[in-house]
């Protein structure tokens, strides 16, 4: 069922703050659906609001065509996995997978078949009587979504559900909750200040900051065609570089950009991975040049540091192959959707907005 | 002998020591219950009776209508943990997980009369039950009982500690506040709330002074009451009163024992991560 929320404000009792002001989105029905954005942005409020453990101040939500705002969790329909699974710790892991169906009084039979097979959908059908205590996070984790699943929900959200574990647990149990939804088809709802993890696991991403939607997109969208500086930084790895322009730079764009939008531009931000070395000795033919900082290597990956009109940029292109004398200038190009221009306000105004056709 | 031997027998030594001062009443009072009269009384004091008088017991029993005291100890202590218990957990949910007016204003009153002495509220308790018309009643043993703040700030803590998600994790599965608290809250409490009734149950068999007070006749006596019988005008026979006094212990000892393995229990559960 698709989740649709029109002129959602959320206010503290004391009306002096706004969690979320005015917030308009459409979410598709059997997609999978990342709120991002860092700590405090709203977005496990977001969820909640969804969830039905919080009532908006002002708005209404919407799941297919019917109007929502003023039911409760229970009669929305949705699952939920916490980010702790908030199993019941004194319960089995049938008796947790049951719960939802026990209280929604359905017969013992069918709901010791309907947890056996949730069990063997989320690949836990070997620890049923087990405690949670006595089982791993990712098994931990595995309940919870069981438990979700269990009442067949219109909605499943799921909050910070991968941050309890650890780094190689997390990559497994996302590709697992992406199975998962894929196979059961459930608009699913994932909350995570993590942006690898939204970019792996996402059909569409919402990225909000300070109570506001930045941009709603699928991944590789919000990726080459950032609306923001905030988004532009947020996404990607390294964290792309930022330079406050000044006339030496704007020299360098005279040739690429057009003027006007030049002349708006205060912010220059270029992605480290399109920062690309060029073979050649000669400078005066290529705009862009700067003098090499420092190296690190990290395994495979290799960072350079690049002082370009005196503002440290840092790029993961450059091999240690191009080491050059460090006190001449190296020459660099820039990759065409790689940098973006914003203006005083943050906004990308280059590239243009062009229709960029996704495919997943 | 090493060293940590030498740490481990000084802690056993201590241990027996400490064990001992609290036994040391218990077997004075088994050892007086099997003196005669003028050996409880003799100085210097004997540690073992020269004869063994267990006729005290029969005697002892055979005072006063133990059979009818002992039936009203168990009506009362029954009711009174019963009755706590189910207002405790209830307050102590609403104070812990709900949110209502007042709230904090009330719960802070009621921790602020855990500071009255319990000899100030007696005479006010007893006007209110006697214009009541309660007094000389089960009522006047049971109604005052029925709620205390102590139990209330004990449990409201345990139920705080429980983490908010799994109440929410509860309601998203279509719990009801009393679903919840009946289904997840009771059962992952179960060692304080054991220790509560455990407080409760010995608290309320051993109260004195005031089934003493609102009660006046023999068939409403609960056993500490029944006690007084030994002792008179003419003194106290303190033979007879330790025999009674080690009878109606048995019951708690009992109680004890065997709850006691629930609270080991609940203990070490609550020592797994969940």
């Amino acid at each position: 069922m698709d989740v649709r929320f029109e002129h959602v404000s959320l206010a503290y009792a004391n009306k002096q703050t706004n969690i979320l002001t005015d917030i308009n989105f459409k979410i598709p029905a059997g997609q999978l659906t990342c709120l991002l954005g860092p700590s405090g942005c709203g977005k496990s409020t977001t969820l909640n609001l969804i969830s039905g453990l919080l009532e908006p101040t002002k708005g209404q939500i919407f799941f297919g065509d019917k109007d929502v705002t003023r039911l409760d969790a229970l009669e929305r329909k949705v699952g939920m996995v916490f980010q702790s699974y908030a199993l019941y710790p004194h319960m089995t892991v049938l008796e947790n997978i049951c719960f939802p169906l026990r209280m929604a009084k359905m017969a013992k039979a069918e709901m010791l078949k309907r947890a056996t097979e949730l069990a063997q959908l989320v690949h836990v059908d070997a620890e049923l009587t087990k405690k949670p205590g006595e089982l791993s996070g990712g098994q931990q984790q595995r309940v919870a979504i069981a438990r979700a699943l269990a009442k067949s929900p219109s909605i499943l959200l799921l909050d910070e559900p991968l941050s309890n574990l650890d780094a190689r647990l997390r990559v497994e149990m996302r590709d697992e909750i992406r199975r998962i939804q894929k196979e059961t088809g459930v608009t699913t709802i994932f909350v995570t200040h993590d942006q690898d993890e939204a970019m792996h696991i996402a059909d569409q991403i919402m990225i909000l900051n300070n109570g506001t939607i930045q941009q709603f997109a699928a991944p590789n969208t919000i990726y080459a065609q950032p609306q923001n500086l905030f988004v532009a930084k947020f996404i990607g790895n390294p964290v792309i570089n930022t330079i406050a322009l000044n006339d030496h730079h704007r020299t360098d764009f005279v040739k690429l950009v057009p003027k006007d939008i030049l002349a708006k531009a205060t912010t220059l931000a270029i992605r480290a991975e399109s920062i690309v070395p060029i073979n050649s000795v000669d400078t005066l033919t290529h705009p862009f040049s700067g003098i090499q900082l420092e190296t690190y290597q990290f395994g495979p990956e290799v960072t350079t540091q690049i002082a370009y009109h005196g503002v440290p940029i840092t790029s993961n292109q450059f091999n240690t192959h191009t080491w050059v004398n460090n006190q001449h200038p190296i020459p660099f190009e820039l990759h065409k959707n790689g940098y973006f221009l914003c203006d005083s306000n943050d906004n990308v105004i280059w590239p243009l907005k062009e229709p960029l056709v996704v495919t997943r | 002998m090493n060293k940590r031997n030498l740490t481990k027998g000084l802690s056993y030594l201590i241990l027996f020591l400490g064990a001992l001062i609290m036994l040391i009443p218990f077997l004075w009072m088994v050892d007086t219950a099997l003196k005669t009269a003028p050996e409880t009384v003799q100085t210097p004091p004997t540690w073992f009776p020269k004869h063994w008088q267990f006729n005290n017991f029969v005697l002892a029993f055979k005072a006063a209508p133990f059979i009818t005291y002992f039936i009203n100890s168990i009506i009362v202590t029954f009711l009174t943990t019963l009755g706590q218990l189910v207002t405790t957990i209830l307050a102590a949910f609403a104070f812990a997980k709900l949110n209502f007016f007042g709230k904090r204003p009330l719960f802070l009153i009621c921790i602020g009369t855990m500071m009255i002495p319990g000899e100030i509220l007696i005479i006010p308790n007893f006007v209110t039950l006697s214009h009541l018309h309660l007094i000389n009643t089960y009522g006047a043993l049971i109604l005052p009982w029925l709620a205390s703040v102590f139990s209330v700030f004990t449990l409201r803590q345990t139920f705080m500690s429980i983490s908010d998600e799994l109440y929410y994790a509860a309601k998203i599965d279509g719990s009801s506040d009393w679903n919840f608290l009946w289904n997840i809250m009771v059962p992952l409490s179960k060692s304080s709330i054991i220790a509560i009734v455990i407080l409760q149950i010995i608290g309320s068999w051993n109260s004195f002074m005031w089934p003493l007070i609102v009660t006046n006749t023999d068939n409403l006596r609960t056993l500490p009451v029944g006690l007084s019988t030994f002792t008179s005008d003419a003194g106290t026979e303190f033979q007879l009163l330790m025999a009674a006094s080690t009878i109606i212990i048995v019951p708690i000892i009992i109680v004890y024992i065997l709850l006691q393995k629930h609270i080991i229990e609940g203990v070490s559960k609550a020592g797994l991560k969940a």
